[in-house]
């Protein structure tokens, strides 16, 4: 790894051979990432290249196969609670209840969290206010065209405030321009000091990133910001540094 | 467990309900029509059955008996023939039954018996039961009478039903409609509920949070236990007010058996929800392993004496079977704790034994 030594207390996630397996299938196979306090992270890679299963063991959704790995400082073996409560996700499939409404889903999510009584209304209006739900707050979730509903999600996962965000491909089917509107929100999440960890597959995306870490075959295949990895594969854009990448892969 | 935390998963569960106002549609009217399917459906008591009367003669004896079975509420005396052929008198006055009278009944009245044959309509099960019993104690009660001998000390030696004199159907279908519909809807409910939230992804909200694992499943049954037991309340009250089911002993014994029976039908929802991954496979899961059993097995419709012995086997692990036991002992005979402890004892078993597991593979997803 090139990346630049780092002081492990700078440091919200770092993992050593994180590795998982489903039967034969190494869907990850032993990665080693380390990402900064307040950075945004973009994990990069094609479909199947083990992006979510590597997210998924980092929130203690899953247990990894073998190797090891910390989150916000807890271990993702054994401190799996005290970590769900410190971070945030929002997942590529819908996670709201469509039949609730806005402040319902919102107030259902502060609620999933010991988040102490009497700060609960005003962490709610916090959250509403960043993402700019107000004005819909009483409509039905369901009835939401997509974007908003991201927006929404996006209220929910950080309602309790968490030191880091995973967001597991958050524009999977949202408009060009909603995009950018939430790229902005993400930015103005992580100028706050929140670690963002953010899996994509387009690469324009992967401009905004602080840091991006290509991920083929369940391998690390190479991590920098945007501009060192363009110099390093002598390629205009990310799209570039992909392909060069994926060229190597042998699944998919 | 955190009291706040459950009030949390109950009451946005509750909320689900609540604004599925066609399931909740369902829910409530399912329990009614079924009732009254079954009402409709399950008759065993007969009213204006047709029957042919055919006599040599048609002497006063004859039309006196005509106008007793035509009074009676049971029969309707469809044609008077002097000879013919049952089978085609049947078929053509559309009736039940044939009687034929074989001798001059006034002639006979003194010396010897009346020969008479009932032949009856055996395509309809149901009708031919009830009719093979009440026909032929129609005509001998009518002949006994007229021979001034009291009926009632002479039918009094035939075999008498205890606790259902009447046969009202009423009182077999409303119990057993209590076990189906109870093991249905809890089982279905819960199953779905908890696998819809995988399906749509949201289960990772409540695995993320700092809810336990204990603290989502209590969460989650209340508010369906809730509404399993107003289904229950439903049904006693349609079964008074509709089919006049009054319940002869305690509702108090009846209310807490109920509630250890729907523990068992919402664990075995929580066990669908930890096997399978899509709401479709839990639905057909579910009702596969409440409906049928429940119908065929526990002794509802038909009895269990009657069935191989593997399907008897089989019945002993039907809750229904133990809960069908304690519902009729109460709402028919009055039983009490005591009569019944072997059927509540085993199905608290089965309720203990079958949200164990089903927690402990819960936690173990979770």
């Amino acid at each position: 790894m090139k990346t630049p030594e780092a002081n492990s207390s700078d440091l919200s996630i770092r993992t050593r051979a994180l590795t998982r397996r489903f039967g034969t299938f190494t869907a990850v196979d032993g990665i080693d990432i380390e990402v900064r306090r307040g950075e945004i992270y973009g994990f990069l890679g094609a479909n199947g290249a083990g992006k979510t299963t590597a997210m998924r063991m980092l929130c203690g959704l899953l247990e990894p196969t073998s190797g090891e790995g910390e989150v916000a400082g807890f271990d993702i073996l054994r401190e799996t609670s005290r970590i769900r409560t410190r971070i945030g996700y929002m997942s590529q499939k819908f996670s709201l209840y469509p039949d609730l409404t806005l402040r319902e889903n919102l107030g259902l999510s502060a609620e999933l969290y010991d988040i102490p009584r009497r700060q609960v209304a005003e962490r709610l209006r916090d959250a509403a206010h960043r993402t700019g739900i107000e004005p819909l707050l009483d409509r039905r979730t369901g009835d939401l065209p997509w974007g908003w509903q991201q927006r929404l999600s996006l209220a929910c996962a950080t309602a309790h405030h968490p030191s880091i965000l995973f967001l597991d491909e958050p524009t999977g089917s949202v408009d060009p321009l909603s995009r950018r509107e939430f790229w902005d929100l993400i930015r103005s999440e992580a100028s706050r000091g929140t670690t963002i960890f953010v899996t994509t597959h387009y690469m324009d995306e992967a401009e905004y990133c602080d840091r991006v870490c290509f991920l083929v075959d369940g391998r690390v295949a190479d991590v920098g910001t945007p501009g060192e990895l363009k110099r390093r594969h002598a390629a205009q854009t990310l799209q570039q540094v992909f392909l060069d990448l994926a060229r190597k892969a042998r699944r998919s | 467990m955190n009291p706040r935390h459950l009030l949390t998963v109950a009451r946005k569960e509750l909320r689900h309900v609540l604004r599925d106002g066609q399931t909740l549609g369902i829910i409530l009217s399912l329990p009614v029509v079924m009732m009254f399917m079954f009402g409709y459906a399950l008759k065993s008591e007969i009213e204006d059955a047709r029957v042919v009367v055919v006599a040599p003669r048609a002497d006063d004896e004859t039309r006196a008996f005509c106008a007793a079975l035509d009074r009676n509420l049971q029969f309707e005396v469809a044609a008077v023939e002097t000879g013919g052929d049952p089978a085609t008198l049947m078929v053509r006055h559309r009736a039940r039954a044939v009687v034929v009278l074989q001798a001059d009944m006034a002639r006979n009245r003194e010396d010897g018996p009346v020969l008479f044959s009932v032949l009856i309509d055996g395509s309809d099960p149901g009708t031919a039961t009830t009719l093979r019993a009440a026909l032929p104690a129609f005509i001998r009660t009518q002949h006994f009478a007229r021979n001034g001998i009291d009926p009632v000390r002479l039918i009094e030696t035939g075999p008498r039903f205890l606790f259902n004199p009447d046969q009202k159907s009423a009182l077999f279908f409303v119990p057993g409609l209590m076990a189906t519909i109870l093991a249905m809807i809890g089982t279905l409910l819960t199953s779905v509920a908890i696998v819809r939230e995988k399906e749509t992804g949201t289960r990772a909200n409540l695995q993320l949070s700092d809810l336990s694992a204990s603290e989502i499943v209590v969460g989650k049954l209340a508010p369906y236990f809730l509404i399993a037991s107003g289904t229950g309340v439903l049904i006693m009250v349609v079964g008074r007010l509709a089919f006049d089911v009054i319940p002869q002993g305690s509702l108090g014994l009846l209310s807490w058996t109920t509630a250890i029976y729907l523990v068992v039908a919402l664990s075995m929802g929580l066990m669908i929800s930890t096997i399978v991954e899509k709401q479709q496979h839990a639905m057909l899961l579910a009702l596969g392993i409440t409906m049928m059993p429940t119908i065929m097995l526990s002794g509802f419709v038909f009895p269990r004496s009657s069935q191989p012995a593997p399907l008897q086997i089989l019945s002993y692990v039907v809750p229904a079977t133990w809960y069908l036991q304690i519902v009729r002992g109460i709402v028919l005979k009055a039983s009490t704790l005591r009569d019944l402890w072997i059927p509540i004892t085993v199905l608290a078993g089965q309720a203990l034994l079958i949200l164990s597991l089903a927690s402990l593979r819960f936690s173990r997803e979770h």
